[in-house]
């Protein structure tokens, strides 16, 4: 009480260097440092403008760190607001973990829906396209055949194990923007959003080549906006594990074992095999959009219900 | 919980190691982006033995990433007892017994946050691999970068091993005598190291050939893939009996300290 009574008779100076943020000026401040601090990164990564696939599997990793700037842009705001880091209630960091009231059951999906979503995509994008399917495909990819039906379960746990980069990303995405966004907007909104803003700050690598290559009509327009689909699509999903489990971590889990491609029917997918025509070169995204959305309507009317319950 | 984990946090220091880490990890990633896209001069160019020309400074960027798992492995395997040491000397069983914190809790946050301690420095070291090896010319000083990161996973689970065999220990005889039998293995194990060298068959060790063992995991992707896809869930399933094994042993003791 003292504290607050020395603030009310402080000087001007000292009340304006205690000054409150509203959301809207937090969330304004985290993504101004974290697109800041992101694109300096992918471009001093890659000075010489190198293609994506140009740039060889070490340089990829190197700049795919830039993964790590969103939650360094979410600690420095809050430090910047002063918000704290809490690990529950109003203002949540989301760095905690609980597996109490069957929070559990939110990591137990995180593993396990990516990989069922990449087989429903990838058998709904050869149903679209049968041309790319090519029996043969896995061994230019130097995997034995042997080796494919491990290919899941291999991705799911070096995802689980290699998940700091995702973390990177889910921890400022779900653990700061989204729900600064759900205070500021109601939910269809923040999640478009949410869902806009995620694939744009992946631009300057779709400029590169990354996600969709470099050869397609419109380059890269239409893969910033394909992009912009695809994290709207997976960002509702990501959303909701954040909101039920009160945690950032099965959405870092799940983005990386999507990250890892776990899938047997990705070493029977040729992609040079599809069609030229406006289905074939995007069956691919197309098949992975109808999963996504499945999974999304899914899971709109579980939040629906939830919500109804939680305050009735 | 909670609160526990951050008690533990303190008591090793972690905010130092954090700050030293994050400005290290800074101060490499600006001197990668330096010496790769700044003209090198003629004399700090050199040799191998292979004949392969590289910086000195891209040698000298690279070698934190060789040297950082086992100096990450090492810290962990000092703070086990350092953890346990702590709360002895605090006394803390008598605060827990005021508090909601049950002994199974207590000894699970003890499990839980050497994991974490683990899950950040393999993630840490993932890090310093990916920036030590961009930009790097193929050569020696890659492929031994390359070495270290495929069986990183296997190194890290060895030291969640580790610390299931450590655990038990040092929950059972505390500090002072889980350090005298931990010294006592390591020290007969060591004497039968230097007990080979003397009267051991060495052809096996003159036959270690690093290029024998890269062919391997070239031509055996599978046998890598299984191993790298097994061993974390069997380290993990090893790491939680021990837990088991360790809160079973401190309830039978503070039961009869009770």
């Amino acid at each position: 009480m003292s504290e607050v009574k020395a603030l009310n008779s402080a000087p001007d100076e000292v009340k304006r260097s205690v000054r409150e943020y509203s959301d809207t000026q937090r969330l304004l401040i985290y993504l101004g440092l974290t697109f800041v601090i992101s694109f300096a990164w992918f471009f001093m990564a890659n000075p010489d403008g190198s293609t994506w696939e140009g740039m060889g599997n070490m340089r990829q990793s190197f700049v795919a760190l830039g993964m790590l700037f969103p939650v360094i842009g979410h600690v420095i705001t809050r430090v910047l607001t002063r918000e704290g880091f809490k690990f529950s209630g109003d203002n949540n960091s989301y760095f905690g973990i609980s597996f109490k009231d069957k929070k559990w059951i939110c990591f137990i999906a995180a593993c396990l829906i990516p990989w069922i979503v990449y087989e429903a995509a990838n058998a709904l994008s050869l149903v679209l396209a049968p041309s790319m399917f090519d029996s043969d495909y896995y061994l230019s990819l130097d995997i034995e055949k042997r080796t494919l039906v491990l290919l899941p379960v291999y991705a799911i746990v070096t995802g689980l194990v290699v998940s700091f980069a995702a973390f990177g990303e889910e921890g400022g995405w779900r653990g700061y923007m989204m729900p600064k966004l759900l205070k500021i907007m109601n939910r269809p909104a923040a999640l478009i959003t949410g869902g806009i803003i995620w694939g744009i700050w992946h631009a300057p690598l779709t400029c590169i080549g990354h996600n969709f290559g470099t050869d397609y009509p419109g380059f890269p327009y239409v893969g910033i906006v394909k992009m912009c689909v695809f994290c709207t699509l997976l960002g509702i999903m990501l959303t909701f594990l954040t909101e039920m489990s009160g945690s950032v971590w099965p959405a870092a889990f799940m983005h990386a074992i999507f990250n890892s491609s776990p899938s047997i029917l990705n070493g029977f997918i040729n992609q040079d095999l599809a069609p030229d025509t406006f289905i074939g070169r995007h069956a691919g995204f197309i098949g992975m959009a109808l999963a996504l959305l499945a999974v999304d309507i899914l899971i709109m009317v579980k939040w629906k219900h939830y919500e109804k319950n939680r305050f009735a | 919980m909670g609160g526990l984990l951050y008690k533990d946090f303190l008591s090793i220091k972690g905010k130092t190691h954090v700050a030293i880490i994050s400005v290290l990890t800074v101060l490499l990633v600006v001197l990668k982006l330096i010496v790769a896209f700044a003209d090198t001069p003629a004399a700090w160019l050199m040799e191998n033995s292979e004949g392969e020309v590289m910086s000195f400074l891209d040698y000298l960027v690279s070698m934190p990433a060789q040297i950082l798992p086992i100096m990450c492995i090492s810290f962990i395997a000092m703070w086990i007892p350092s953890v346990i040491q702590n709360d002895e000397k605090s006394k803390i069983h008598t605060y827990l017994l005021a508090t909601p914190v049950s002994k199974r809790t207590y000894i699970a946050e003890k499990y839980v946050f050497i994991g974490i301690c683990i899950y950040a420095a393999f993630s840490v070291c993932v890090a310093w691999g990916i920036i030590s090896m961009a930009f790097l010319a193929d050569g020696a000083v890659l492929d031994i970068l390359m070495l270290i990161s495929s069986f990183l996973i296997e190194l890290f689970s060895l030291a969640l091993i580790g610390a299931s065999i450590e655990f038990p220990v040092f929950v059972a005889f505390g500090k002072e005598k889980g350090q005298m039998i931990k010294t006592g293995i390591l020290e007969i194990l060591a004497f039968f190291a230097v007990a080979y060298l003397f009267f051991g068959n060495l052809d096996i060790l003159e036959k270690l050939d690093f290029n024998l063992i890269m062919e391997w995991a070239k031509t055996h992707s599978f046998a890598l893939m299984f191993m790298a896809a097994v061993s974390p869930l069997i380290t993990l399933v090893i790491y939680y009996i021990s837990y088991r094994i360790s809160a079973c042993i401190y309830e039978r003791k503070e039961r009869d300290y009770e």
